[in-house]
């Protein structure tokens, strides 16, 4: 199985996975970014519901953490003044119901 | 007789013999090799002017020597797997191609609704799925996406909503069509990459379905 990395412009890792595609890395490298990914998605799902303070996060992730729930925050802040089209409104009530 | 009447009558018999020798017929000339490389026609080996072949060494056939005889003896064209002659196939299918793969997004980006991954089947496909797990206790999870497109190179996009149940959730153009429609989580594919996402033809960002930071999504992406 191939293991790849990808990276944005800035160098920035925004994906692994497997199959084609990205810098390839080995299966070991793969898990590890899949553990570091995990715990800090965790951390800014976390944050974002304020059920930990940013002092709980390691320093060198702080920064990261910060600006990825902010992002969130406004990514969510401009989904909400967005119009809902009207069969997808209905869905939403539908999955209500 | 005397030791120089002997001596003589050696020498004349000596000359005779050179005689002899130099009259035999010309299978007994001087001997050559020669090398023979198999061809696509017949070959007539034949001995230069003066002299007879002793031995002609026939080189063997090789998948280097049939490349180059033929042009279409190349790994591409011979099934996936097989050996001819050291040469390994490559040639996927004769029937369905498909390729897999998962991906996993940072959140690094500031929207994580799209993802276009390489599935390097060289040709379009004609149906393509994606999914996730969807059982992960995660509010946002819990709208997992299942992409499914097939007959006449439609889309047709189901997903799981919040209600446990799954939904379909429209159609959209071709799987090459840039402008993906409202609601089908999918977009441009060609014949090294297909995206996966949840782009709708208002440009707007749907307020569930994106793809979840740390959460592995399974592709799958075919031509039957």
């Amino acid at each position: 199985m191939r293991y790849y990395a990808q990276y944005d412009e800035s160098n920035n890792l925004i994906a692994i996975g497997t199959g084609y595609g990205g810098t390839e890395i080995t299966e070991s490298e793969y898990n590890d970014l899949l553990t570091e990914i995990r715990t800090k998605a965790q951390l800014v799902e976390q944050l974002y519901s304020n059920e930990i303070t940013i002092s709980y996060i390691p320093v060198e992730w702080q920064e990261e953490i910060q600006r990825r729930v902010d992002e969130r925050i406004a990514n969510e802040e401009a989904i909400a003044e967005e119009q809902i089209p009207g069969d997808e409104l209905l869905t939403m009530i539908e999955e209500v119901l | 007789m005397s030791y120089n009447s002997d001596l003589q009558n050696n020498n004349n018999n000596l000359y005779n013999i050179l005689n002899i020798i130099n009259s035999l017929p010309s299978g007994e000339k001087e001997g050559q090799t020669k090398i023979a490389i198999p061809s696509l026609s017949q070959q007539i080996i034949a001995p230069d002017t003066g002299k007879h072949l002793s031995s002609v060494q026939v080189q063997p056939i090789t998948n280097e020597l049939l490349t180059s005889l033929d042009g279409d003896f190349i790994a591409d064209n011979i099934a996936d797997g097989v050996d001819l002659f050291g040469l390994v196939g490559t040639l996927a299918g004769g029937g369905a191609q498909i390729a897999t793969g998962t991906f996993t997004l940072t959140g690094e980006e500031s929207t994580t609704i799209n993802y276009t991954v390489t599935h390097g089947l060289g040709v379009v496909p004609n149906f393509a799925f994606c999914v996730t797990n969807m059982n992960v206790n995660n509010k946002i999870s819990e709208y997992g996406i299942c992409l499914l497109a097939g007959v006449n190179n439609k889309i047709y996009s189901l997903w799981r909503g919040a209600s446990s149940r799954w939904t379909f959730y429209g159609i959209s153009d071709a799987l090459t069509n840039t402008s993906p429609v409202q609601n089908a989580r999918i977009g441009k594919a060609t014949d090294t990459t297909i995206r996966f996402g949840n782009i709708m033809s208002n440009g707007g960002v749907s307020s569930y379905g994106y793809f979840v930071p740390g959460t592995e999504y399974y592709w799958m992406v075919g031509v039957v």
